[in-house]
């Protein structure tokens, strides 16, 4: 068995390095100054990984944040995410099967900042182990990852070396284990840490000094952790590794003979991919929520190009039109250089989808109509754009012209705001409150004529006031408060007036504007 | 004009719901011309007594420039709470009179004891309310939507408490005022609770709205972005003048009217809480004066016994005693002095080490009634003055007790007294500037690191604020508006309070209910309760207060006594130890004039050190003097070289003077004659106030309490001024007038009075005379009472071996739980020091007791150990760990080898997380005596040697010291090649002053005291001793991260000896402490590259204490 590990050191960092290089940030991460993630723990947060820069600080693992911030000025933080990091870590390793199928992301015992590739039988296609490893460390070099990689016999020799080896890439020939692993510190075995600070206790600071020794006597002192591992690292037990396949459930690829490179060729060989997948999609009743297109380029690099629907589908020509929206927004991102050899479309994710036979059930349930919502939502985006399609959402404040956001519409959105009752406020917003000439009795009288849009009226019927001090969160500039009155006038017309400025506390002045219309 | 008193006032005391102090809400009340404000805080009192001490206040300003026949006019205080039941309910409440004030209480209590020692507010149904509703007036608060269930329960009370029930309406600008407030009248009338006005005031005025809306972000935990409707729409919430209340109700007249209707009917002041002192331990048929006169002269004759006062008790001290006693008849204090010789009593019963301080502790009555040991036959202190007259506040009594004995005193006062009648009284925690700007910052939408940046630059200036410079240093922008928000909100917001603590050890008690008094919650921990006042309220009410402390130094002394008790038969307490009269008191006055002080009680610091040589103490008082020299106040006030000088006959004795015309020039002679013409006491520089700055004794007193709380309030300026001016007036020396006063500000915060600093003293003396005539006593007892005092065990055993005491290691054959005395090795008459157990971290004390009871004659090998003693086998390995099977011939290694099989071979059971604790039976109990090793024969493996160096770091792990050598020996090789030199060569008197020097050591302490501005002191430890190195500000700046982080240090630097003080003026660092790994690590050097993680060495087997 020759088995290839990879150790990315400082794995969270890298993967929060090169996200943010993917979608960059206001204040983005500067990795020549100290960082660190931090994660919550009892008693306050502490460091869950950190840059050289870092640690040159003095700063470790497992430190509270409140005194790494002490100790390192200006440290950068940020939030760590360990399923992020799991998640990519499993994207990572899957992209390895282009070296071999039987890869295996290392779980938390092994640190789960790695992964292992079986390569038994299979280094040859890649010109020997020596070239598999250059050009794996050269690729992940070319991700911005800086590895260390060995090859050896077994998982838990490979381990040790690219954790434990001073080379950056190392390949211990076939049967030498023994040898290269005698030298390596105790730590190299994998070992729990109560059975690590045992064995330095006890003096066992180097693997040389547990091989050979008679086993009865360090089996009667540790859990049977120490004599298994040992023997893993030295090929004398198996260890089964859980390898991981792709689980691309509903997969098409179309290998070209000739490279394309234009938009309209791509697009034209994704729908035949799609119209491959409708089969299966019908066979087990689901349709796509999720779509992945990938482009890989003759000279090796691969471009993926992900789409989401709202509502589960298998319609081609819908996949194409969406995957057209989305191809016109990257094509600067997505380089075609000499050209694309093959395609590959993947369903990502698929929901279950009924033949709709009736729709009644769904008038009646209201869904029907939170259905059409979403096409309607759909269709006018696909049109115009998804920035051009809004909705309103009420906001919790006390300011009529904050009271509301408008924001991109989503067609999943279930529940439409239902208008609260408790305030009394115009049908009619006007979107800038108008001057008005008012008399009204100083200091807080209802008004008793106005003059609005060049119309005078005599006020018959008056309520308030309703007294709204400005949101002095959002500007230093002193905001007069209002007092708002609702106003009938002769002729049965309401509005909505406001008072800006209070008597005395705020000004002597006080200026009247219209604000909003009833019906 | 019309009458208008707020009856619905909430102050900040409803923690993040009212934005304004008591003492603000009473201050406009009174301006705007109210007649009356109810403070009622949320199910609570908590911050009705400052509103009363504000409002005494402006009645005794107001009553000086009064006009005979004018009639004082101030606004009422009602005090008053605003229930909030589980479900909503809300109701303002006022007792009419004391009997319905204390069901009250009772009733908050009753809802606080259902909190079960968990944070939360107080539970209250609204039949509990109902079953107080004798003698309350109830202002019941309507919700937003008036429910049957309201109208009901409104009905209830209405009924329940007739003609004293109203419903509050308030003018909320809502638009639907008048219709709203008319149908709550309605409501109101057919309810038989009619309409009253409020304003529901939660801001004495409208400017304090942005702080009202950030608590309400800081208490619905969001960003004021996200708050929304969770503030108020506008600011009407603050104190309105009667007109301005009148036209808002002009609908309703007699809304308003009714408001003066009800502050007429609360007859309840404070006024009625005083005195209320506890008469327990006064026998019957007696007058608690009796009492304690019979108690007094009893004690007199205890303390001044026949065999040596064949004249009786001398006639000096029964003079003191007779004066004493007539003032204390003259306040009635009787009962006072009786509770705490009571509880004295109960610890000297019980055999706990305690002594009394405080302004009224060193009396004559006191020390007969034991409270103090400061006899005032032989000491000069003046006592009249222990009770101000004038004051007419509490005495005030602080009791320490040996800290790990202090709940037995604590758990006899609750029982004594019962927990209706005893209770701690609160800390109010109050927000400071960090706190203050971190909260603000986050409620404002700003991010931790922006906020975090401006705590940074808060750090060190306190009230007055964040200057430009400072804001832009730390990298932001000062013309940012919502960065300025921040600051203005938080510069408010502190001095807030934030939560109620409990204090940690005043007591408070009564000769009544307590309950009835002040309602009482639960502490967070188990047995403590304490009352929702702190102890200025305290002190404002003048309840009894007294207070138990802990003092780490009494658990010390009394081990030691007892130590030298049952190992050389003397028996001595603090009272009888030899004296100034006693040959054996010179030995120990040259000790300390020597700085050989090591563990001695507050003379060990490093600033206490370097004065005692140049104090050269003589006598019982230079410890006084020593004790109060070393302290902010004289340091502030550069009182310590005048007195040093005078002391040493440099310059003569000179007290300063007025000019003849405004006083005698020997005025201040009696104040300061006993320090040399130096002001070294907090009452000194009070009795300056008084006699050369002629202040009243009550302005005496204002400028005392400004001092204490000077960071909260901003008033000491004013009398500042007003001290600098008479003094100087009156022709005193201005730069003495000016460091007068620099003294008192020094003192505000650290102020020692004389009598503190003689109970000290006495302490100080204690503990040198065991170290020095018994320095293994000594060593022993204060390695029992860890952790204490200033050095780790490390430097006490050290300290103890220079003073020619044998320490032998702990050993599970001869070791106690506890540090011992036995036979030295080599015979002799001093006894060596036995480490005990308690010095390996982690143990548990059971079970080593356990493993002593089963010892015997001793244990043979680690398996019999484990299966006769019983141990876990966590507790084998952590003995193993700290080497303590070196007589079985097994060194740790060897040891711990033998302790992992023990699982195995059945002795003990697999060892299970925090097996330690309850397992503790061997499986095989029969067979366990007969077993023995050999029955279980394996092969031998040969364990790698163990280097010396990696013994003595494993020993710091373990048990925080090593007796087998110092760990910078190791290094010593390789620090002589970069040219340092040991601290002891740095001490040789041939090297020149200013010579440059690198000396290196382990960092045993840092120091940032607040009187030495950025400077830092560092003492560092090699092999042969300790250096005291000096960081000047700028030297401390460039290399900020070295000096705070290294455990392992070398300094180059200037030499500079004074006397027998020596320092190195550090000028460069290195950094050494990584190769502190090397220790445990000596016989490999890992080849694993920097990447790679290497095994991290555990350095913090090296803990360095830090001072700030």
């Amino acid at each position: 068995m020759r088995i290839v590990s990879v150790w990315l050191p400082r794995w969270p960092i890298l993967r929060f390095l090169t996200a943010q290089m993917r979608e960059p940030s206001d204040a983005p991460v500067d990795p020549a100054r100290p960082f660190v993630l931090s994660a919550e723990a009892s008693g306050g947060p502490r460091i869950a990984a950190l840059n050289i820069p870092a640690e040159k600080y003095g700063l470790a693992k497992g430190d509270p944040l409140a005194d790494a911030r002490a100790k390192a000025e200006g440290l950068q933080v940020a939030v760590h995410d360990p399923v992020a990091d799991d998640a990519a870590l499993r994207h990572l390793t899957l992209w390895a099967t282009r070296y071999t199928p039987s890869v295996s992301p290392w779980s938390d015992d092994n640190g789960a900042d790695g992964f292992f590739l079986d390569i038994t039988g299979a280094a040859h296609l890649f010109g020997g182990e020596e070239k598999l490893l250059a050009d794996l460390s050269h690729r992940l070099d070319g991700f911005g990852l800086r590895a260390r990689l060995a090859i050896a016999d077994t998982p838990g020799a490979a381990w040790a070396l690219s954790r434990y080896h001073p080379l950056h890439a190392v390949i211990m020939p076939s049967g030498q284990m023994t040898d290269a692993l005698a030298s390596l510190p105790i730590e190299a075995l994998r070992l729990s840490p109560d059975t690590r600070t045992t064995l330095r206790r006890l003096g066992f600071k180097r693997i040389g000094a547990l091989i050979d020794k008679p086993r009865a006597p360090f089996a009667a002192r540790f859990e049977t952790e120490l004599l298994t591992r040992l023997d893993q690292a030295l090929g004398r037990a198996a260890e089964p590794l859980p390898f991981i396949v792709s689980p691309p459930v509903y997969h098409s690829t179309r290998y070209l003979l000739e490279p394309i490179w234009t938009q309209d060729a791509v697009l034209a060989v994704a729908t035949r991919l799609m119209k491959d997948l409708v089969h299966p999609l019908v066979r087990d009743g689901v349709g796509a929520r999720a779509l992945r297109l990938s482009l890989y380029r003759v000279d090796g690099d691969v471009s993926v190009v992900d789409i989401g629907l709202t509502l589960p589908t298998r319609d081609p020509s819908h996949v194409a039109r969406l995957l057209n929206l989305k191809l016109e927004q990257h094509t600067h991102n997505i380089d075609a250089g000499f050209g694309f050899e093959s395609l590959g479309l993947a369903v990502t994710a698929a929901e279950s989808m009924h033949e709709q036979q009736s729709e009644f059930a769904s008038v009646i349930n209201g869904s029907y109509e939170a259905e059409r919502r979403a096409q309607l939502i759909d269709h006018l985006q696909q049109r115009l754009g998804p920035d051009s399609v809004q909705q309103i959402m009420p906001l919790e404040s006390h300011c009529p012209e904050r009271a509301e956001l408008a924001y991109p519409a989503t067609p999943l959105t279930e529940t439409w705001p239902t208008p609260d009752e408790g305030r009394q406020r115009p049908l009619l917003l006007l979107p800038n409150a108008e001057p008005a000439l008012v008399t009204a009795a100083v200091p807080d009288g209802p008004p008793q004529r106005f003059r609005w849009r060049g119309i005078l009226r005599d006020v018959l019927y008056s309520q308030g006031p309703e007294r709204i001090a400005g949101e002095w969160w959002h500007s230093s500039d002193f905001q007069p408060t209002r007092d708002y009155y609702v106003v009938e006038d002769k002729v049965g017309h309401r509005f909505w007036l406001y008072r800006e400025g209070l008597y005395e506390r705020e000004t002597t002045d006080a200026r009247w504007f219209v604000h909003g219309l009833f019906a | 004009m019309v009458a208008y008193a707020e009856l619905a006032v909430t102050t900040n005391f409803s923690f993040l719901r009212g934005a304004s102090h008591p003492q603000e809400m009473v201050i406009v009340a009174d301006a705007l011309g109210l007649a009356a404000i109810g403070i009622a805080d949320r199910n609570s009192f908590a911050g009705v007594v400052r509103a009363y001490d504000q409002w005494k206040k402006i009645r005794n300003e107001k009553q000086g420039p009064l006009q005979p026949g004018q009639e004082l006019k101030t606004v009422k205080l009602l005090v008053g709470t605003r229930l909030v039941t589980i479900d909503g309910f809300e109701v303002l409440t006022y007792p009419k009179d004391r009997t319905a004030y204390g069901e009250l209480c009772k009733l908050i209590t009753k809802g606080n004891h259902l909190l079960d020692g968990k944070k939360a507010e107080c539970l209250l149904t609204f039949e509990d309310i109902l079953s107080v509703s004798d003698g309350q007036i109830f202002i019941v608060l309507p919700p937003d939507d008036l429910s049957s269930l309201f109208e009901q329960r409104l009905e209830a009370l209405a009924d329940a408490a007739r003609g004293r029930a109203y419903l509050a309406g308030s003018h909320l600008y809502r638009g639907d005022d008048v219709r709203r407030l008319g149908l709550l009248n309605e409501l109101g009338q057919r309810t038989g609770a009619p309409l009253v006005a409020i304003n529901d005031v939660h801001y004495h005025g409208p400017e304090r709205r942005a702080l009202a809306d950030v608590v309400t972000c800081i208490r619905e935990k969001c960003t004021i972005h996200e708050a929304g409707f969770h503030l108020d729409a506008n600011a009407e919430r603050h104190l309105k003048s009667p007109r301005d209340m009148a036209r808002l109700f002009r609908l309703h007249p007699e809304a308003i009217a009714r408001t003066i209707d009800i502050a007429n009917a609360c007859q309840f002041t404070l006024d009625d809480l005083k005195n209320e002192y506890p008469d327990e331990p006064v026998p019957p048929g007696k007058t608690p004066q009796q009492h304690l006169e019979d108690l007094t002269w009893a004690g007199a004759q205890r303390r001044y016994p026949k065999d040596y006062y064949p004249e009786g008790v001398p006639a000096k001290v029964q003079k003191i005693i007779r004066e004493e006693l007539a003032l204390i008849q003259k306040m009635d204090y009787a009962r006072y002095f009786i509770t705490v010789h009571d509880v004295v009593a109960f610890a000297r019963s019980k055999k706990i080490l305690c002594q009394g301080r405080g302004s009224a502790a060193n009396s004559a009555v006191c020390y007969c009634l034991e409270i103090t040991e400061i006899n005032p036959e032989t000491s000069d202190l003046l006592f009249a003055r222990f009770i101000s007259e004038n004051r007419g506040e509490p005495p005030d009594i602080d009791v320490d007790f040996e800290h790990d004995r202090r709940e037995e005193v604590m758990q006899y006062v609750y029982g004594r007294y019962g927990r209706e009648r005893a209770a701690i009284c609160a800390t109010v925690i109050h927000y400071r500037s960090r706190r203050a700007i971190r909260e603000v910052g986050k409620a404002l939408g700003l991010t931790p690191d922006i906020t975090a940046a401006l705590s940074k630059t808060v750090w060190g200036s306190h009230a007055d604020g964040l200057p430009d410079k400072h804001i832009r240093q730390a990298g932001l922008d000062p013309s940012n508006r919502a960065l300025m928000q921040a600051v203005f909100l938080a510069r408010e917001l502190i001095g807030f309070p934030r939560h109620l603590s409990q204090h940690v050890g005043g007591f408070i008690l009564t000769r009544g209910r307590l309950d009835e008094t002040v309602p009482i919650g639960n502490g967070a921990m188990k047995d403590r309760t304490f009352i929702e006042w702190d102890k200025d309220d305290i002190d404002v009410l003048g309840l009894m207060k007294v207070d138990v402390l802990a003092l780490g130094m009494l658990s010390c002394l009394r081990r030691g006594l007892d130590l030298m008790k049952d190992h050389y038969g003397t028996d001595y307490t603090l009272a009888t130890l030899p004296k100034d009269d006693h040959p054996s008191s010179k030995p120990v006055y040259d000790m300390l004039s020597k700085a050989d002080s090591v563990g001695v009680f507050q003379v060990e610091s490093r600033a206490q050190m370097s004065m005692l040589p140049r104090l050269k103490p003589q006598r019982f008082y230079d410890l006084v003097i020593e004790v109060a020299i070393v302290r902010p106040g004289p340091i502030q006030g550069d009182m310590v070289h005048p007195y040093l000088r005078r002391r040493d006959g440099i310059e003569p004795e000179y007290y300063p003077s007025p000019s003849p015309k405004y006083g005698p020039a020997n005025e201040l002679e009696e104040v300061l004659k006993r320090t040399k013409g130096v002001p070294l006491f907090q009452e000194q520089a009070m009795q300056i106030a008084i006699t050369a700055a002629e202040f009243t004794p009550d302005e005496a007193d204002g400028l005392r309490r400004a001092m204490a709380t000077f960071r909260h309030n901003g008033n000491v300026h004013l009398f500042r001024d007003k001290f600098i001016k008479r003094m100087t007036e009156r022709g005193y020396d201005p730069t003495f007038v000016e460091s007068c006063f620099g003294q008192i500000e020094g003192f505000g915060e650290y102020g020692f009075p004389e009598s503190h600093a003689a109970s000290f003293a006495l302490l100080v003396y204690a503990s040198a005379w065991i170290k020095c005539h018994h320095p293994e006593v000594f060593c022993a007892a204060i390695l029992n009472s860890q952790p204490m005092g200033f050095y780790q065990p490390a430097q006490l055993v050290r300290d103890a071996r220079e003073h020619g005491v044998e320490v032998k290691e702990v050993d599970v054959n001869y070791s106690q739980w506890d540090c011992t005395l036995e036979p030295a090795s080599g015979g002799g008459d001093r006894l060596a020091v036995r480490l005990g157990f308690r010095q390996i971290q982690g143990l548990n004390k059971e079970e080593l007791e356990k493993l002593i009871d089963a010892r015997g004659n001793g244990f043979a090998s680690v398996e019999r150990l484990a299966a006769v003693a019983g141990v876990s086998r966590f507790t084998i390995e952590r003995l193993a760990a700290a080497d303590a099977f070196r007589s079985l011939d097994l060194d740790r290694r060897a040891a711990l080898w033998a302790a992992r099989r023990l699982d195995t071979i059945g002795i003990r059971k697999p060892m299970e997380r925090k097996a330690h604790k309850k397992d503790t039976t061997s499986p095989l109990p029969l067979l366990a005596p007969h077993m023995s090793e050999e029955l279980f024969p394996e092969p031998q493996i040969s364990l790698p040697l163990m280097q010396l160096s990696e013994h003595v770091a494993e020993d710091y792990v373990a048990t925080g010291l090593s007796l087998k050598a110092h760990p910078i020996s190791f290094f010593r090789e390789r620090l002589h090649r970069i040219g340092t030199i040991t601290t002891a060569e740095h001490r040789r008197e041939s090297l020149p002053q200013n010579k440059r020097i690198t000396v290196a050591g382990l960092v045993l302490i840092r120091q940032m005291p607040g009187t030495a501005k950025g400077v830092v002191f560092l003492t560092i430890e090699d092999e042969t001793g300790i250096a005291n190195i000096i960081v000047w500000r700028k030297v401390f700046e460039k290399h900020r991260h070295v000096v705070m982080n290294s455990k392992f240090l070398a300094v180059t630097g200037r030499l500079q000896r004074a006397g027998l003080v020596i320092h190195v003026v550090a000028e460069d660092f290195r950094d050494l402490s990584k190769h502190l790994g090397e220790l445990k690590d000596a016989e490999t050097s890992l080849v694993a590259t920097p990447s790679a993680s290497p095994p991290s060495p555990d350095l913090s087997l090296l803990k360095s204490r830090d001072f700030h």
